[in-house]
């Protein structure tokens, strides 16, 4: 009897760390972004940035304007150009946000055009909020559910336990984009 | 019994100066590329920090007037001037400064009472210069020549900040001392 029940706790032991090898997290889960979620309007808050989207626009092309009013050359897409409109500070230290993108309800993940003139091109600094502009490139039937992730490491393998956000931008359907959009650069609050 | 607990003693000194040898050579490279402080040392207002055969001394930190002409700050935001100094009172110390091979660095960030910091501005059109103060602590007289400091002879540096209105009144310096090891110097007010 007493070796019956030692063949039933090894099997039971056995199924238990197959259970726990199976649930347990892996190291991209471990160490990946600590992440934050949030909606549009809302200020959203991580240990290393704040950022808060304000709002959405979507045009089949985007023309820049600087600070003076001159309009740059139109800058067209396959897709269509998503405009997110943001205000971001740095908590403690300088920083650039970096690895922005938004990922669709389908999963598929967009990275931040790299035009100059955006939210994330510019060191953020403690205590000095900066409102911008952040510009991706999407397919106009896929945006509906998007989410704008922002982290302070364009790659992925080095955003270990950093901060990160998860901001639902509230789009619903597909957007009739405009034929085209002006829009001016960063500007510090 | 006896050669066994020889044995035990033996592996408990032995292991421990194997593991330190594998991991203190790294500990110092994973120091140097993080530039991960090994030593902080805490200066008092009004009183000198002594780092690596160096005296550091914060002389003063004041509101500083844009110049006019000057490109405006950001709202919300003043200018601070800090002046600190750096005086050898090692022998070994000297080398550091007359060496421009030693590539000994001290770069200020200020810090405010909520730990948040800010990297010295490279804006020369905010305040005028005075000529009585050095930009950094090493001065390049030419591509193989530093300007000498002898010993127990101060140089003062002048950095100049931008930081949000609040944070000025609790602002001191975090001088970042580069020599072979990584060391920090945090002078108060």
């Amino acid at each position: 009897m007493t070796r019956v029940w030692r063949v039933v706790a090894c099997v039971g032991l056995l199924a238990v760390i197959a259970v726990v090898q199976r649930v347990a997290p892996g190291p991209a889960e471990q160490y990946a972004p600590i992440t934050t979620a949030g909606g549009l309007g809302s200020q959203v808050r991580t240990e290393e940035f704040v950022v808060r989207a304000e709002r959405v626009a979507f045009a089949r092309a985007v023309q820049f304007k600087d600070e003076l009013g001159f309009v740059g050359e139109p800058m067209t897409t396959p897709g269509v150009w998503m405009v997110v409109w943001a205000t971001a500070a740095a908590t403690s230290e300088a920083l650039r946000l970096q690895g922005v993108e938004v990922e669709t309800a389908e999963g598929s993940v967009y990275a931040a055009s790299d035009a100059l003139g955006t939210l994330d091109k510019v060191e953020l600094q403690p205590g000095m909020p900066v409102h911008g502009p952040l510009l991706f490139e999407v397919p106009p039937q896929a945006v509906a559910g998007v989410t704008l992730k922002v982290f302070t490491q364009g790659q992925r393998g080095l955003r270990w336990l950093g901060g990160g956000t998860s901001i639902d931008l509230g789009v619903k359907g597909t957007p009739a984009p405009a034929p085209a959009l002006v829009i001016g650069g960063t500007r510090e609050l | 019994m006896k050669r066994n607990l020889a044995f035990a003693l033996g592996l408990l000194l032995v292991l421990p100066a194997l593991v330190a040898l594998r991991v203190l050579p790294w500990r110092h490279k994973y120091e140097v590329s993080t530039k991960t402080a090994s030593e902080i040392v805490t200066a008092s207002a009004g009183r000198a920090a002594v780092m690596a055969g160096m005296e550091w001394r914060l002389k003063s930190i004041t509101e500083g007037v844009p110049q006019q002409g000057a490109r405006p700050i950001p709202p919300r935001t003043k200018v601070a001037v800090a002046v600190y100094s750096v005086k050898p009172v090692t022998a070994q110390a000297v080398k550091w400064f007359d060496d421009p091979k030693a590539g000994l660095a001290c770069p200020a960030v200020a810090v405010d009472g909520l730990g948040r910091r800010w990297k010295a501005t490279i804006r020369r059109d905010l305040v005028p210069e005075d000529g009585q103060h050095a930009y950094g602590c090493v001065i390049v007289k030419d591509r193989d020549e530093n300007v000498p400091l002898p010993l127990n002879q101060e140089r003062t540096i002048r950095a100049v900040f931008v930081v949000p209105q609040d944070a000025l009144r609790s602002l001191g310096l975090e001088v970042r001392v580069s020599t072979w090891e990584q060391g920090l110097v945090r002078l108060n007010r």
